[in-house]
């Protein structure tokens, strides 16, 4: 397997296209993980959710600094 | 693929000084059909709902990284023989061998976009540039945007034939390309202009035929230069006025349960 990295613009147009991803935020050293419905914004400084609140909400309140995942099986085979 | 964000939870409150923050994240989610569903349904299905107040958040995008996963040959003959049922042959040798149509490939579109380029300045440089300033200042001048075509160029090819970053790929495709830019240089070019290869280096400029040599050998190397690194950091930018949408930003839209609704 060969591992690519990822352009800015590759990853942008990745995070433009995906749908739903993955939201993970922590509390007190505990990491807790949600999928999530997203929308980007056309620069990429924002990526923007709707919810209701909860615990994730709670835990970023606490805690502010989150990863935000998306992925996709792109192609099986070469060329 | 899979594309990491990193990032500080922002929360967009009823309040007017997130109001425009607000619009503009109810204008990005809103496109996308049924959109408050999940939020709605995450709550109303649990047995004991935690609430059912309406949040706008945005994440503050600080550093954004991706990684691409291709099957390398053995992967892909693996994949192939699973889905047809046939047994690839010299499953065990087709691992280490470079795939040589990819990389001679990679390089023909290298070779044609960069003396593509190329072709299209020459003219542009002796015919415009070269009475006005002389060939070396003409050459100096060009030289910064044939750099700038070789880059993209090797961005291009490494990306569209997902060149792993290895060095008999990366540096295959930009040798074959140097190599066919001499061909091209001093076969077809020379031969068209009818200038002999002693005439050639004997009335160029120095410097100029420097510059040249110098962008020809950062074409051969340009393709291992890119990519090797994780450039997809996203570069802070001045945020750009956007126009505010129009439509309501309600927090829950019209067409939302009006159950949901009356929590508001």
């Amino acid at each position: 397997m060969f591992i690519h990295e990822m352009s800015a613009s590759e990853c942008r147009e990745a995070l433009a296209h995906a749908r739903v991803g993955r939201l993970a935020c922590a509390r007190d050293n505990q990491p807790y993980i949600v999928p999530m419905n997203y929308a980007a914004d056309g620069d990429y400084l924002y990526v923007y959710g709707f919810t209701t609140v909860g615990q994730k909400v709670e835990w970023m309140r606490s805690n502010p600094l989150v990863c935000f995942e998306i992925d996709d099986v792109v192609n099986h085979n070469i060329g | 693929m899979s594309v990491i964000v990193f990032g500080q939870y922002e929360e967009l409150p009823e309040k007017a000084e997130f109001e425009s923050a607000r619009k503009r994240a109810f204008a990005h989610i809103q496109k996308r059909v049924m959109w408050w569903e999940p939020a709605y349904i995450s709550q109303d299905h649990r047995d004991q709902p935690n609430s059912l107040i309406p949040l706008f958040f945005r994440i503050k995008v600080e550093k954004m990284t991706g990684d691409r996963a291709n099957p390398d040959n053995s992967e892909a003959a693996i994949t192939t023989s699973a889905a047809t049922g046939v047994e690839p042959q010299s499953r065990q040798t087709n691992a280490r061998e470079p795939q040589w149509t990819r990389i001679l490939r990679a390089a023909l579109v290298y070779f044609v976009i960069v003396f593509g380029a190329g072709s299209v300045l020459g003219p542009i440089r002796t015919l415009l540039l070269v009475p006005r300033v002389g060939e070396r200042i003409a050459e100096l001048m060009e030289l910064p945007v044939m750099l700038s075509v070789i880059l993209m160029a090797a961005k291009f090819i490494v990306r569209r034939f997902q060149l792993p970053p290895h060095m008999i790929y990366r540096l295959g495709a930009g040798v074959i390309a140097f190599a066919l830019g001499i061909v091209f240089e001093f076969g077809l070019v020379l031969k068209v202009t009818g200038v002999t290869l002693t005439e050639y280096f004997h009335t160029r400029d120095p410097v100029a035929t420097a510059a040249y040599y110098i962008s020809l050998v950062l074409l051969a190397l340009m393709p291992l230069m890119v990519g090797r690194n994780v450039i997809g950091s996203v570069q802070k930018r001045k945020t750009r006025h956007h126009a505010e949408s129009n439509s309501s930003h309600g927090l829950w839209p019209e067409d939302a349960p009006a159950k949901i609704n009356a929590q508001n």
